[in-house]
């Protein structure tokens, strides 16, 4: 059997990173997605015909992605992995009107215009679109209410798509809970003060990411503490809260 | 003074019907659309009843538009209720249906109320434990198959609702969840139109909301029927995905 066609956005750093190490070491043909330029990634499959630089807050991202596989002659994914997303933390009020726009771009527009662009090469093998969203999509998030909405946003429009590509396409949903990773340094955060070095490494969020893409469950959330929040968090909503 | 009520989407449908009904409590109404046509009858309409209206013509699916709104909303009088209700819809089989449509969805139902929230916060434009209503959809509890960006920009909206919420104790937040509504929007995007008169009149849907503004109410399903549907979809989700497909997603 080939091996799989795997397509990563966000691979650069963090989880996508970390997914990126997991699968290469499998023998997947991968695709990378990443903002920095390909001279400073250190890994070895950072390759030309691997890895595609792009900004995914541009508009025409997912046009320039589709180029990209076409020039690598890729016909067939076997996984979709959607795992690039920003973070912003702080009073909705003080959030600039340009980070909202970047935040929507990359974390909803982006992942449904390619999804939009790349479904086809899905379909062809039956394959899997995955989004890699966050517990923050069911809990009320008031230092991260856009990134919040952002990933509640995917959560629907996956649902949706899941009933609607029954058959054709799997469509899973991932929830990590908060991950060491940059997004939370960039995203302005107290590091310190929510325990930043207590929350898991992204190498065992992307082995446990693996795991549930490679089951074939709808929805995973990673961990048992995630787990619980997220099914309060469920309820909660239930009662306006 | 009169209280003052900002109003998106107020030319027409539901958010016309909203105009009305504040309109008749008293409130001085300032609607804002892109159709100025359409809100120019609904400001003569809202005139001759009486009412104090004013529209501001702007696109809020395009953040000039928000800007240009936010702009002239901060020489207005301090906001008491908001309304977030401006919205369109795309219906089809996600791969098939134009990408540029499914992105003005999310433009104007999600981006336009983040951003224009943002603003009118940031330049402190609510009055004293004043209210933010958005206007999410049942289709949060149920999923929308056939609508996935739709679907994406309300669980979107009562998402940031519900961190606003969480966020600004000193206002209120209602975050409303309509099922099918008698509108010419809803008869543009619906595949099926034959039982038209089982969806609720806009002006029902406006009475339950000026109500739930007034009792200060965190979250409104508006009517038995779809308070059952929501509730069945948030037991047994698999069912009403089941039921979306069957009335949406097998029409168009």
């Amino acid at each position: 059997m080939n091996a799989p066609t795997i397509l990563i956005s966000g691979a650069s750093d963090g989880i996508g990173l970390a997914l990126a190490r997991h699968y290469a070491a499998t023998g997947a043909r991968l695709l990378l997605l990443g903002r920095r330029p390909a001279s400073g990634l250190g890994e070895s499959f950072f390759t030309a015909t691997s890895y595609c630089r792009v900004d995914l807050a541009q508009p025409y991202a997912h046009a320039i992605v589709k180029r990209f596989l076409l020039h690598q002659g890729i016909e067939r994914l076997d996984l979709l992995i959607h795992n690039a997303g920003l973070g912003y933390y702080g009073p909705l009020e003080q959030q600039p009107a340009a980070t909202i726009n970047d935040m929507l771009a990359v974390n909803v527009h982006a992942p449904i215009a390619l999804t939009h662009a790349l479904l086809p090469l899905v379909e062809r093998t039956h394959g899997s679109v995955v989004f890699i969203s966050s517990i923050a999509a069911n809990l009320p998030v008031p230092q991260y209410a856009v990134y919040g909405a952002s990933k509640a946003a995917l959560d629907g429009f996956a649902r949706s798509l899941r009933v609607e590509l029954a058959g054709r396409a799997r469509v899973q949903v991932i929830h990590p809970g908060a991950t060491r990773t940059a997004m939370h340094a960039r995203s302005g955060a107290p590091l310190e003060k929510l325990g930043w070095s207590r929350f898991p490494p992204p190498e065992r969020v992307a082995r446990a990411i693996a795991r549930a893409i490679a089951s074939g469950r709808d929805e995973t959330t990673i961990g048992l503490g995630n787990r619980m929040l997220r099914w309060a968090g469920r309820q909660l909503e239930w009662l306006g809260y | 003074m009169n209280k003052h009520c900002v109003i998106t989407g107020a030319a027409d449908g539901i958010g016309r019907a909203l105009a009305l009904r504040f309109g008749a409590a008293g409130y001085g109404i300032t609607g804002v659309d892109v159709d100025e046509a359409r809100a120019a009858q609904t400001q003569a309409e809202l005139q001759r009843a009486g009412a104090e209206a004013r529209f501001i013509i702007a696109d809020l699916g395009q953040q000039a538009g928000v800007e240009h709104a936010a702009g002239e909303l901060a020489q207005l009088p301090l906001i008491d209720v908001l309304v977030h209700n401006a919205g369109i819809s795309a219906v089809g089989r996600f791969g098939a249906l134009d990408l540029a449509r499914q992105q003005a969805v999310l433009h104007l139902n999600l981006g336009a109320p983040l951003l224009l929230s943002a603003a009118l916060l940031r330049q402190e434009r609510m009055g004293r434990g004043g209210s933010l209503v958005f206007l999410a959809s049942l289709s949060c509890f149920t999923g929308y198959p056939g609508a996935a960006s739709y679907a994406a920009s309300k669980d979107g909206l009562a998402a940031y609702a519900r961190s606003l919420a969480a966020a600004r104790r000193d206002l209120h937040v209602l975050t409303v969840y309509p099922g099918p509504t008698r509108t010419a929007h809803a008869r543009r995007y619906s595949p099926d139109n034959r039982r038209e008169s089982r969806r609720m009149p806009p002006e029902q849907l406006a009475n339950a909301i000026a109500h739930a503004v007034q009792r200060r109410q965190r979250l409104l399903i508006p009517g038995a029927g779809n308070q059952l549907f929501a509730l069945l979809g948030h037991l047994a989700p698999r069912l009403t995905e089941w039921a979306m497909r069957k009335t949406v997603l097998e029409k168009v």
